[in-house]
């Protein structure tokens, strides 16, 4: 018997920690249940630490059974309802539950801390919060007197308790020898095999049979418990599979009064000589301690808090069978296809090896992907330890708040999951402290008086984001300002100009806190520079938006593992470099013709002018030869001397002078500029946007990622280094890096003025809208809300059917709509490949021939829509310096096929009155359009500019609308606001809402639902948006209760 | 292969061997508990901002390592990569670390009663990076401190 065993320690460290897991969170709901208990949470975690506290004594860890025995016995009382949870009796038993696992992390030294002061802190609870006649029957012990066995003890009012879950007890004898050790099962087995049936009442190893150590092992050793469970003698006869004889029923009889305990004699034994025989040191049966005497602690000599905690299990992963089976099935494929391509490659069958190798490549990623998954954990792990944080934080400040955790399923890779943990609890004290203000406050502000801080964990495109958000007070950027001019960090000048983003981004500035006390909760150096340096290390970013006196938002992005990162490899010079693809927004590539068109200059820095906005432009190769970041092209010369360092590594061709060949290659490059083309790489890190121009583009790669020797920890351009496939060494680069070594702020007015007019388009309306040109000269838009998708086709896959153009597409005909067709405009020219944007028009698709793609473009909404009116088209707008008419897909196929449309028609009620809409919209653009064809299809409509406009239509008493279409940004009252009014007022709640946006985000949506919007529909879909308006009317109309049959009619025609 | 100790000799009292080699005509050695293997020139991957005396990593069997110019970490001139070149894997703070040297030489037991405390300089080179020099019958040995090395190739890099 090796009950020492290291492996035996090793597995209850793990078991203990993953039943502590969940007991904070459940204690937690304990508190917050009050009297109204759910019995299922107070039983998981009298279960966890009865649990603990079986395999504790097993063990001999003599203290860490006290201290779980003291603790089940007030969660017993719990359990029970003889005791009604306090807060102050939460507080005691949270810091108990935190004692026990500092005991089971260190669990060597475990025996020798003192741990009174808890077992008397819970004690107090007994004997405080509890009536008299269960003090009483606590206090009265009995004596059970097995046949066979010395006396067990037990309290009446554990007697009381058994019976009242309808236990019967038993005395159960195990032969360690025959039942445990030689059935391949651990003690541990055995605990929890009792466990699963019942409740163990005490249990002990018995001496007299023990035998001579000396000798050798025992043959047999008996281990005795005191069992409460609802099976009967036969039942557990079969699940602890023992002969029967071996289980002996309790008889009422057998129980008697005992004298009270002499102390001597329920002291535990102090394990003097752990190492020399643990298993003699086994606790004496710890359920006999008398809970009113905490003298009963062994004295232990000094609390061992300096001592190292084991480590045991932070190196051991929990990993399920079936994805162990998996993993070894695949390592069996894995040998299999060595030996096929052993064989192939021994006999020379060169033709074999190809489907050998795409075996191997497929195993490979399997094998990756599962020993990937062995290594996720769920977020939840860590989320787990906030609503504590919370709870102690805003008790001790004064604050009432609120966890709300979503998410907690998402998985992580493990290192991430560590690494990721001080960080959040950061985040998460800082909303607290920083973010929910005080009840009195928020009573002050009309908010309830408690806080909310939301934690959400999900996946969006590749990686896990997480979101911490509050419902406090946002932070004032002019606050911030002017803490950072008071401590010097920006001049007042600057602070005038910094934007509201700007300002929030100082919490990022080292040595910057926002608190104008400094608490011990925050104050302590550790700021948000840190929580976004260590976030940034793991491949992450962290963003934050504010609202004063509506909250602040902490929106991190995470990588879902480190170990692989997919990467795009590039070369620059003679070497090859890779980019990790999380950091790559888009590849441009700039043609040689319109490199002097696109790109920039302003000072030595190179700008790229990409979809209207600046884009500073970083030249790997000079970013990595030095310091100097710009090829200065007026005295065309690098100017700084690290030249030399790289002409001296080309040592592997040492015949050519270095000197010559780095004049060589930087003519090159600056043939880049003037003739070559340019393949830019758009990384992003952070906020930060930048263009790295690389000489060529090669492979994505799934990389390995290396780490560098200490000579490079200098370089803040590399993350490390890789090995590629041909065995060489790449250096992987760190893309924030770069932009810091390149000073990326230099181009810093043009970057501003880019920030400036993307704000001052944000808070225009814009459209994204899809450039092409029928003939070269004309250009024309579509809103890219419209188009399904876009299919590129050629020339002689269309069809002329009876003067219609149809294109054969997928078995199936599509029919299509040109240009020239339908409105003013030039034939298109003929070529062998063109595009084709399908949209959906009345249930059908049509596509419409779009011959030259010429980009997406955000445009704003303020178009002209007098100098191009006709019908099929919306209006023109000027692009690029290019008059762009923007089409109307929906007049353009009325036009080109009336005969679509024919069936829909009368949209009047069952009165013959047509429904009153009160459309609201601030755009002109928008409003002309959205009434004339609501117009158009036989409503009445009144058009107001903003949401107040429309409330005061609405007051009208004279007349009645039957449903609102409404935009949701507008200046003086949005639409969001308007709903809100209209949802709350009584008068008007039945009225249908119908929003209508350029683009509705995942986001957008969320808050238009709570603001109580029915529908949303994009603003220029006319179809889905008059079916929509349909559908609400009749809704709403059979909620009137009105005859039906005039609507359903109407319905099934237009549908 | 034998696992190496990281532990060099303590010269001025126990016997031991060095691998030797040439830098120049100097015949420079280290304790060769210290040396992992001793490998061909191959093809290094240029680091950029790396100190000076970096001439890249190689893929040693998967693992990156960095090979450093050893004449530039002594302040010669830079080395010249001919046939002879070898790069000496030596073990170093738990890092294994590249040095050329421009030609192999014997492996030379010496013992304590040869060994001489270091000059200051030796041919123009810093006798920091020296543990001793070993009078041998027809030249002199002089012994490096690979850790100085490893340090003092770090220094010189400031930023």
């Amino acid at each position: 018997m090796a009950l020492n065993n290291d492996n035996i320690l090793e597995e209850f460290v793990v078991e203990s920690r993953e039943h502590l897991a969940d007991v904070e969170n459940d204690l937690l709901a304990i508190e917050e249940a009050g009297a109204d208990l759910d019995s299922e949470v107070v039983n998981r975690v009298f279960r966890a630490v009865h649990s603990i506290k079986g395999a504790a004594g097993f063990l001999g860890l003599t203290t860490i059974g006290n201290l779980s025995h003291a603790l089940e016995s007030v969660l017993n009382l719990i359990r029970n309802g003889d005791l009604t949870p306090k807060s102050s009796a939460i507080d005691v038993l949270l810091l108990a539950a935190d004692a026990l696992r500092g005991l089971i992390n260190n669990v060597h030294q475990s025996n020798e801390v003192d741990v009174s002061e808890h077992i008397e802190a819970l004690t107090r609870i007994i004997t405080g919060e509890t009536n008299a006649a269960v003090q009483e029957s606590l206090a009265q012990h009995l004596t059970v007197n097995p046949a066979s066995a010395s006396p067990f003890e037990l309290s009446a009012h554990m007697l009381e308790t058994q019976a009242r879950f309808g236990n019967s007890l038993f005395i159960v004898e195990f032969d360690l020898v025959a039942n445990v050790e030689e059935k391949g099962k651990t003690p541990f087995h055995l605990v929890k095999e009792l466990l699963a049936i019942g409740e163990i009442l005490d249990s002990r190893l018995d001496h007299a049979e023990w035998g001579d150590l000396a000798s050798g092992a025992p043959a047999s050793i008996r281990f005795i418990t005191l069992i409460g469970t609802v099976a009967d003698a036969e039942m557990l006869a079969v699940h602890f599979e023992i002969p029967t004889d071996q289980i002996h029923a309790v008889d009422p009889g057998q129980i008697t009064a005992a004298a009270p305990a002499p102390p001597a004699q329920t002291a535990p034994v102090t394990p003097e000589a752990p190492s020399a025989a643990p298993v003699a040191a086994a606790p004496p049966s710890d359920t006999q301690q008398d809970l009113q005497d905490s003298t009963l602690v062994p004295a232990a000599p000094e609390a061992v808090d300096t001592a190292t905690p084991t480590k045991l299990a932070d190196t051991n992963i929990r990993v399920s069978v079936g994805l162990l089976d998996h993993l070894m099935n695949l390592a069996g494929e894995l040998v299999l296809s060595r030996n096929q391509l052993i064989q192939a490659i021994n006999g020379k069958h060169q033709d074999s090896l190809e489907s050998i190798g795409g075996q191997l490549d497929r195993i490979t990623s399997e094998l990756q992907e599962s020993i990937m998954q062995t290594r996720m954990q769920p977020i939840g792990t860590v989320f787990n330890r906030f609503p504590r944080v919370v709870r102690d934080l805003s008790t001790k400040l004064g604050k009432q708040c609120e966890l709300i955790t979503t998410g907690t399923d998402v998985e992580l890779d493990k290192s991430i999951i560590e690494a990721i943990t001080d960080p959040l609890t950061h985040l998460v004290r800082n909303s607290v402290d920083h973010g929910v203000e005080t009840p009195d406050e928020r009573a002050a502000r009309g908010k309830p008086p408690s806080g909310t801080v939301a934690l959400r964990a999900f996946h969006q495109a590749g990686k896990v984001n997480i979101v911490i958000q509050d419902d406090g007070a946002g932070i004032d950027a002019r606050r911030l300002k002017d803490k950072a001019v008071s401590k010097g960090l920006i001049t007042p000048d600057q602070a005038k100009e910094m934007s509201a983003r700007d300002a929030i981004r100082l919490i990022f500035h080292p040595g910057f806190s926002t608190a104008d006390r400094v608490s011990d909760v925050s104050g302590r150096g550790v700021g948000m520079d840190v929580v976004k340096t260590n976030i940034e290390r793991l491949g992450g970013t962290v963003e934050v938006e504010t609202e004063v006196g509506v909250g602040t938002t902490v929106h991190t992005k995470l990588p879902l593992t480190l170990a692989i990162i997919p990467s795009l490899i590039v070369r620059s010079g003679n070497e090859r470099f890779a980019i990790p693809q999380v950091n790559i927004n888009e590849l441009v590539r700039i043609k040689a013709s319109e490199v002097s068109r696109k790109i920039e200059r302003i000072k030595d820095a190179e700008l790229l002018r990409l979809r209207g906005n600046l884009l500073p432009l970083v030249r790997l190769s000079s970013a990595l030869s030095g310091r100097s970041t710009y090829f200065d092209s007026i005295s065309r010369e690098w100017k700084d001397n690290h030249r030399e360092r790289i002409a001296d590594r080309r040592q592997d061709n040492p015949e050519v002078s270095s000197d010559h060949q780095y004049e060589r290659s930087a003519e090159d490059r600056r043939d880049d500029t003037t003739a070559g083309a340019l393949n830019i790489i758009v990384v992003e890190s952070g906020h930060l946007r930048y263009g790295l121009i690389v000489d060529t583009l090669h492979d994505s790669e799934e990389i390995v990622v290396k780490p560098l020797g200490r000579h490079m920890k200098g370089s803040s351009c590399l993350a490390g280094a890789t090995i590629l496939g041909d065995g060489s060494v790449a250096m992987i680069l760190d893309v924030a890096g770069i932009a810091i070594d390149c000073a990326l702020a230099v181009p810093e007015d043009a970057a501003a003025e880019a920030e400036r007019s993307l704000a001052a388009e944000a808070l225009r309306e814009t459209q994204s809208v899809l450039l092409f040109t029928n003939a070269p000269t004309e250009q024309f838009g579509i809103p890219m809300g419209l188009i399904e998708r876009i299919e590129r086709i050629r020339e002689e896959q269309i069809d002329s059917v009876g003067g219609q153009e149809v294109l054969q597409y997928r078995g199936a005909s599509l029919p299509l709509l040109n240009l020239e067709g339908q409105i003013k405009a030039k034939p298109r020219v003929q070529q062998p490949k063109l595009y084709v944007a399908v949209f959906r028009i009345s249930g059908r698709e049509v596509g419409l021939v779009v011959p030259q793609l010429v980009d997406i473009r955000e445009i704003p909404a303020a178009i002209d829509n007098v100098t191009f009116h006709e019908p099929g088209v919306l209006g023109s707008i000027i692009v690029d310096d290019k008059t762009t008419r923007l089409i109307d897909l929906f007049a353009l196929a009325e036009k080109a096929r009336p005969e679509w449309f024919a069936e829909r028609k009368s949209v009047a009620g069952p009165e013959g009155n047509a429904p009153w809409l009160l459309l609201v919209e601030d755009s002109d653009f928008f409003r002309t359009q959205l009434s004339s064809f609501l117009e158009a299809e036989g409503y009445h409509v009144t058009a107001c500019e903003d949401g107040q406009a429309a409330w005061n239509v609405l007051q009208d008493p004279e007349r009645h609308y039957d449903l609102v279409v409404t935009d949701i940004e507008m200046p003086t009252m949005n639409g969001l606001e308007l709903t809100r009014r209209i949802k709350t007022d009584p008068a008007f709640a039945h009225l249908p809402v119908i929003a209508v946006t350029s683009l509705a985000s995942e986001e957008d949506i969320q808050s238009g639902n709570k603001a109580g919007i029915d529908d949303y529909q994009i603003k220029l879909d006319r179809e889905r948006l008059l079916a929509s308006v349909r559908r609400h009317l009749n809704n709403a109309r059979d909620k009137a209760g009105l005859s039906r049959d005039a609507v359903t009619a109407n319905t099934r025609s237009s549908r | 292969m034998t696992t190496v100790l990281n532990a060099p000799h303590d010269l001025t009292t126990e016997a031991s061997q060095c691998a030797t080699f040439y830098l120049g005509n100097q015949l420079m050695g280290v304790d060769i508990q210290q040396v992992q293997e001793i490998n061909r020139h191959a093809t290094v991957a240029a680091v950029p901002h790396a100190p000076e005396c970096v001439q890249g990593v190689i893929n040693l069997r998967g693992e990156v390592v960095t090979v450093l110019d050893l004449r530039r970490v002594l302040g010669l001139e830079p080395v010249e990569i001919t046939k002879e070149t070898r790069n000496v894997i030596v073990n170093v703070e738990g890092e294994k670390l590249g040095l050329l040297v421009d030609r192999i030489a014997d492996v030379v037991s010496t013992r304590p009663d040869q060994i001489e405390a270091p000059p200051a300089n030796i041919r123009g080179v810093d006798g920091r990076f020296f543990r001793g020099v070993c009078k041998l019958e027809s030249e002199l040995l002089v012994i490096l401190d690979v850790l100085e090395v490893f340090q003092g190739s770090r220094e010189e890099y400031t930023r």
